[in-house]
């Protein structure tokens, strides 16, 4: 009876966790490539742990924003970045969520994430697989021209390609997808041959991989040119673009697409985006009237926005989750015990504290959020939670190991140099860290900060010990975590260097199935894996936040072309398009 | 006189080779192949490696290097940004003219307090007044520039919302706008500037009061006010005019917390932008650019100091 | 100035003497700093001098050495005595899990000054005050670091440069322009970015490196006009050899002014650091230094405004202080320069 009793006591929470998990908000779909930068946001987790043991309780947090039906036409929106948009070239630029806030209102992309995380047509119709998954028969949507005059035809899919392939950008999205060859069968028709099969091929045809459609012939003739005065499909058309002080984009009036009723879009006349850096007086520029609009991705602005009056907020959580990795390879953290006692001396709740980000972001487990589809149970459980014993005790096994893989004596402390880029949130939960590990008084912590490109650059080349990163995203987990268990004698993009082949093969499953639960359970058995390694530690979910003026709607209430919701704004990436003003 | 002038251009020409130079050599001795910083360690394209090193001259010795580099920089190429793409000389050639208005502006200003604050320093010398006014002069000196900036935006955009608290409105798109957008990075940057001219006012003028003349101008029946500002000034006029020159040339490189703070498009902002992506070449533009106007413009004060003193006009 | 000298050397001595480069220097102490002190006179005692003060320079002094003070005893306590001195470890992150105790702390991020935390707890629940205590050693550190190697590189180059002239000066002065024209922070900046350095002592080293120049204007300004003294050219006359006139005449007479600006350039280079800390470019964090406070204070600037203030206020004060005790010293050496 007693032993009943607490099996029951243990379902509980473990049901509620899974039913909530399953009533997820929006998920969103954001390209935080792996190979390429670490966003600048963090994450937060809220402190609602019933349980010591249970990270899987997340708290609901409100994201949208109710839609009026007083939707209007025209009206000029100003927007705060955090940082200028490097260029706007989706080939070669580095995408950012600043980038993205002005790339979807210029280019549309051929699939889109509809808010339950599936894939569907935006630009493009549909998409045909042929059975062994390496032929892809795209259809694209008739009478689509471009900002210049220039139709959108299935020659322009494929000249686009070679720009591709050679683009600094993209040229890794294509090999990883295995992309080959793309032929245009008819004037609608396009046809993508892969070498390998790849079951997620079209989650590469979204966003900020291959999916936006710029005009090759343009953009082949003169690429310097084209990142000011970028020519896409989209609903909004560059206007004037002054680098690090403002760019300006006008409505489209040949614009293709059209709301859920057939109304034309886009609503706005015109969107002024300014990068403003600096955090608190970006939130002043939106408070005091300068701007109409912000985005964020820092925990504490959110708080402070949230703290304001007569703001419309759109906020998300999605799939991208702080944290960091070990370097597998190199001892000490070759040793899974030294790695497991790390991260069990990690305390994510303290850490988020830190990031300013308390009641805002959620704990996380593993690449996907509670949230999330993807979500898997045994990994999340699989996840070390904070325990100050339980971490020393793992850590002194090692220490006192006589056969010890980084050489030193029985009893000696280990060296573990942590390395974030000087982001000052970032540096705060890291000191969280660096006062356990060191009060443990069994690690010698080394505090060291780069700037973001050599951080990034150390990585690549293997030259850290704990590194702090950013990982995943809304698309579908090919994306992240194929890269991340490559070979690394084969791939730099492995940070942590674990690898297994049995891993591969996981993914290679993945790769040949379209169905979804088993594809889950094999991406789910990866991070399980992770977490049973120590592999990586986790600082919370991302928190991101988009503020606007209480007027501007339609931010997360867009529609994909056949009707279905969008996916709001993953990664505070707005879609302009879709915003209007009510009167 | 003449040949005081020949002396000045020959050792301008001197330093400014010497200044483009250390420049060159600072970033092109930096540890680490360039190639490296600029692709990456990840998979290379050998060809474009190559275009790189060609473009770079990697392979060419030292020296030859740098007489490429300057030869093209003499005609306005700088090289391109490896990051956006864009001309580097096009990007400063924007945001000189930012800079330059929130330099001259911030003298203006700093002018416009410094001369009275001075002058009444002076001329009532260790008097309440002095003390005070150079009281408050030094605590204007001693507070960092942000710090005050920080203030004036929380105080004019958000609490009186009578000012934008960022950005930049270019002078072509209305001058009113352009005002509204520059009146308070410049009253940040003149603080320090207002500071030092003031002192610079006082102790000249002090000495100037000594003088016998300005005792035969009182015993004439003068009003203070005529002597003070007919007559005192006017000798201090020279050094102000040459600290003057010379603030603005440091302005130009100094004003770089600023224009992050109010998100200014000027050359302070772009150097930091670029510092952080490490855009070499634009580092390098950037600082090559401000070191050569520094000298330029100091250069032009020496030449109208030298014309304007009638005691070195003499000998 | 001498009248034997030949018209050109005039020109360019008075040239030199005016230009703009010099005035840059010079203007920092409104011309107050060209005045030579003349022959020694006798020493007084540390006391004498502190009674003569007006009540403004005493109260900086007293800040200043309750500076210098605060920095050494906050090093005596990580290195010595591994923070057994009853000074809270600035870095410890008080609301966290405590290893020692094995608990979590109470206290709270952002907390207003209370008797156990008496300027508060900044946004990582650390005491205020003991970060601002030890944020002064790096103040003092990149100060005198900076001074250190402009008084003696820079008061070496100036002294010699003055009293030797000619082509020794020509070539120096030429190099000592060149760093010079540099506009300092941009340079700074530059370098401190590209060779990604973050220790304390090489910035401070790079700092007081770029500020060599100034000094070397100062003390050459100062060493012309004492060569041209009558003791010095009597000193001559007798056949002292020139490295003993420089070394007993010449630099003891410059060392009061020098040392009258370097306090003032004190003050300058502090809120350099100040600055550097603001852009992410200075000591690696968690270090303390008031200008990181500052800039991290800023991001809960709505929850706790005092967190900024503090460290700000600190950094204010010292500059005020140092710029107060300096214009104190300058006005004594020029005021018995001037009462000869």
């Amino acid at each position: 009876m007693r032993q009943r009793r607490v099996v029951t006591a243990l379902a509980i929470p473990l049901v509620l966790a899974f039913v909530a998990a399953s009533c997820g908000s929006d998920d969103s779909s954001s390209e935080t490539d792996t190979g390429g930068e670490t966003t600048e946001a963090n994450t937060e987790t809220t402190d609602d742990s019933s349980e010591p043991e249970d990270t899987t309780a997340p708290e609901e947090v409100v994201t949208t924003v109710d839609a009026t039906d007083e939707i209007a036409y025209g009206g000029d929106v100003i927007v705060g970045l955090e940082a200028e948009a490097q260029g706007l070239r989706p080939w070669e630029d580095v995408f950012s969520s600043n980038s993205y806030n002005i790339m979807y209102a210029i280019y549309d992309t051929l699939f889109a994430q509809t808010a339950d995380g599936e894939y569907a047509g935006f630009l493009a119709e549909s998409i045909e697989p042929s059975d062994d998954l390496t032929v892809w028969t795209m259809t694209l949507r008739p009478d689509v021209t471009f900002h210049d005059g220039t139709g959108l035809t299935a020659q322009t899919i494929v000249d686009m390609f070679p720009i591709q392939q050679a683009g600094a950008n993209t040229s890794g999205i294509v090999a990883s997808s295995k992309l080959v060859a793309v032929a245009a069968v008819d004037d609608l028709t396009v046809e993508y041959t892969l070498s390998e099969p790849n079951s997620a091929f079209i989650s590469a045809l979204d966003g900020g991989d291959l999916g936006m459609v710029f005009e090759p012939v343009a953009a082949a003739a003169d690429p310097v040119a084209f990142s000011l005065n970028p020519i896409g499909t989209g609903a909004f058309t560059m206007q004037s673009r002054d680098p690090d002080n403002e760019t300006v984009i006008v409505k489209n009036p040949d614009y293709w697409r059209t709301d859920a009723d057939g109304n034309p879009l886009p609503y706005l006349d015109s969107v002024s985006f300014r990068p403003i850096p600096d955090e608190g007086n970006r939130l002043d520029a939106l408070i005091s009237g300068t701007t109409n609009a912000m985005i964020t991705l820092r925990q504490g602005t959110i708080r402070d926005a949230l703290e304001e009056s007569g703001l419309n907020f759109y906020q998300f959580q999605g799939s991208n989750i702080g944290g960091g990795y070990f370097n597998t390879l190199k001892a000490p953290f070759d040793d899974q015990r030294v790695r497991l006692g790390l991260v069990t001396l990690t305390d994510q709740d303290e850490m988020i504290k830190a990031l300013g980000g308390e009641g805002i972001s959620q704990a996380g487990s593993q690449w996907s959020s509670a949230d999330s589809p993807w979500f898997y149970e045994p990994a999340a459980a699989a996840y070390s939670n904070f325990d100050f014993d339980k971490g020393k005790g793992l850590l002194e096994e090692y220490i006192n190991d006589p056969a010890r893989s980084d050489g030193k004596g029985a009893g000696e402390k280990i060296d573990v140099t942590l390395s974030c880029p000087p982001d000052p949130s970032l540096i705060a939960y890291v000191q969280v860290i660096e006062q356990i590990w060191s009060g443990s008084e069994l690690v010698n912590v080394n505090l060291t900060s780069f700037d973001q490109a050599t951080h990034i650059q150390l990585a690549l080349t293997d030259e850290h010990d704990a590194h702090c990163w950013r990982m995943s995203g809304e698309g579908d987990p090919s994306g992240y975590i194929n890269p991340a268990v490559a070979d690394p004698a084969e791939s730099s993009l492995n940070f942590s260097n674990y690898f297994d082949p049995e891993m591969v093969g996981w993914t290679t499953e993945a790769g040949l199935t379209t169905d979804f639960e088993t594809r889950k359970e094999l991406y789910g058995k990866i991070n399980q894996r992770w977490n049973e390694q120590g592999v990586y530690w986790y600082a919370g979910q991302t928190a991101t936040l988009v503020a606007t003026d209480a007027d501007i709607y339609g931010l997360d209430s867009w529609t994909l072309p056949d009707g279905a919701p969008g996916l709001g704004t993953p990664n505070a990436e707005a879609r302009w398009a879709d915003a209007y003003i009510t009167q | 006189m003449i040949k005081t002038i020949a002396f000045i251009l020959l050792r301008l020409v001197a330093t400014l080779l010497a200044v483009t130079f250390l420049t060159f050599a600072m970033v092109a001795l930096l540890p680490g192949d360039p190639v490296d910083t600029i692709l990456g360690t990840a998979q290379r394209d050998p060809a474009v490696e190559e275009q790189i090193r060609e473009d770079l001259n990697l392979d060419d010795p030292f020296v030859v290097r740098y007489f490429t580099w300057l030869g093209n920089a003499v005609t306005g190429d700088l090289g391109s940004s490896y990051i956006t793409d864009q001309p580097v000389a096009d990007t400063i050639s924007q945001r000189v003219p930012v800079t330059a208005q929130l330099a001259s502006m911030a003298i203006l200003i700093a002018v416009i307090v410094a001369i009275p604050v001075g002058v009444l320093g002076a001329y009532k010398q260790s008097r309440w007044q002095d003390t005070t006014s150079s009281a408050a002069v030094q605590v204007a000196l001693s507070i960092p520039n942000f710090i005050v900036g920080i203030f004036l935006i929380w105080l004019f955009a958000v609490q009186l919302n009578w000012l934008p608290s960022s950005n930049w409105s270019r002078l072509s798109d209305g001058v009113v706008d352009n005002l509204k957008t520059a009146i308070m990075p410049s009253v940040a940057l003149a603080l320090g500037a207002m500071a030092l001219f003031s002192r610079l006012i006082r102790s000249d003028m002090v000495a100037t009061l000594k003088e016998d003349y300005i005792l035969s101008a009182r015993a004439k029946g003068l009003s203070d006010r005529y002597i003070l500002f007919r007559h005192a000034l006017r000798p201090s006029s020279l050094s102000l005019m040459t600290v003057v020159g010379i603030t603005f040339g440091a302005l130009l490189g100094g004003t770089v917390v600023i224009e992050t703070l109010f998100a200014i498009p000027g050359l302070g902002f772009s150097l930091i932008n670029a510092i952080n992506a490490r855009d070499i070449l634009l580092i390098q533009g950037i600082t090559v650019f401000i070191a050569v106007m520094f000298v330029i413009i100091n250069t032009v004060v020496d030449l109208l100091y030298v014309v304007l003193d009638p005691r070195i006009r003499r000998s | 100035m001498a009248t034997t000298e030949s018209g050109f050397e005039k020109t360019e001595e008075t040239l030199a003497a005016n230009s703009a480069l010099t005035a840059r220097a010079n203007a920092a102490a409104a011309a107050d700093f060209e005045v030579p002190p003349g022959v020694e006179q006798p020493r007084q005692s540390v006391w004498s001098i502190f009674k003569e003060m007006p009540f403004l320079v005493k109260f900086s002094t007293m800040w200043l050495v309750a500076v210098l003070f605060g920095a050494i005893y906050a090093q005596l306590d990580v290195r010595v005595f591994n923070g057994s001195l009853p000074l809270a470890d600035p870095n410890l992150i008080l609301s966290g899990f405590n290893p020692s105790t094995g608990e979590f702390g109470t206290t709270e991020a952002l907390e207003g000054p209370s008797w156990a935390h008496p300027l508060g707890t900044d946004a990582l629940a650390r005491d205020t005050f003991s970060r601002v205590v030890h944020g002064s050693y790096v103040s003092v550190i990149v100060a005198a670091v900076s001074v250190i190697c402009g008084v003696i590189v820079g008061g070496l180059i100036g002294s010699l440069v003055g009293f030797v002239r000619g082509k020794t000066e020509t070539v120096l002065m030429a190099g000592i322009d060149v760093i010079l024209a540099f506009p300092a922070l941009v340079l700074l900046l530059a370098l401190i970015s590209i060779l990604e350095v973050r220790s304390l002592f090489v910035i401070s080293f790079i700092v007081g490196l770029l500020s060599i120049p100034t000094y070397t204007r100062v003390s050459r300004a100062n060493s012309l006009a004492i060569s041209n003294r009558e003791f010095v050219t009597a000193a001559r006359a007798i056949g002292t050899k020139r490295w003993k006139i420089l070394w007993r005449e010449i630099i003891p007479n410059v060392l009061p002014t020098l040392i009258a600006y370097a306090l003032v350039a004190a003050a300058a280079v502090i809120v350099v650091e100040g600055t550097l800390s603001f852009l992410g470019l200075s000591v690696q964090l968690p270090t303390a230094t008031w200008g990181n406070m500052i800039n991290q204070a800023r991001r809960d600037i709505k929850q706790n405004v005092w967190q900024v203030a503090f460290p700000a206020l600190a950094l204010t004060l010292t500059v005020l202080a140092l710029n107060q005790v300096g214009d104190f010293f300058q006005r004594r050496s020029s005021h018995r320069a001037s009462s000869l």
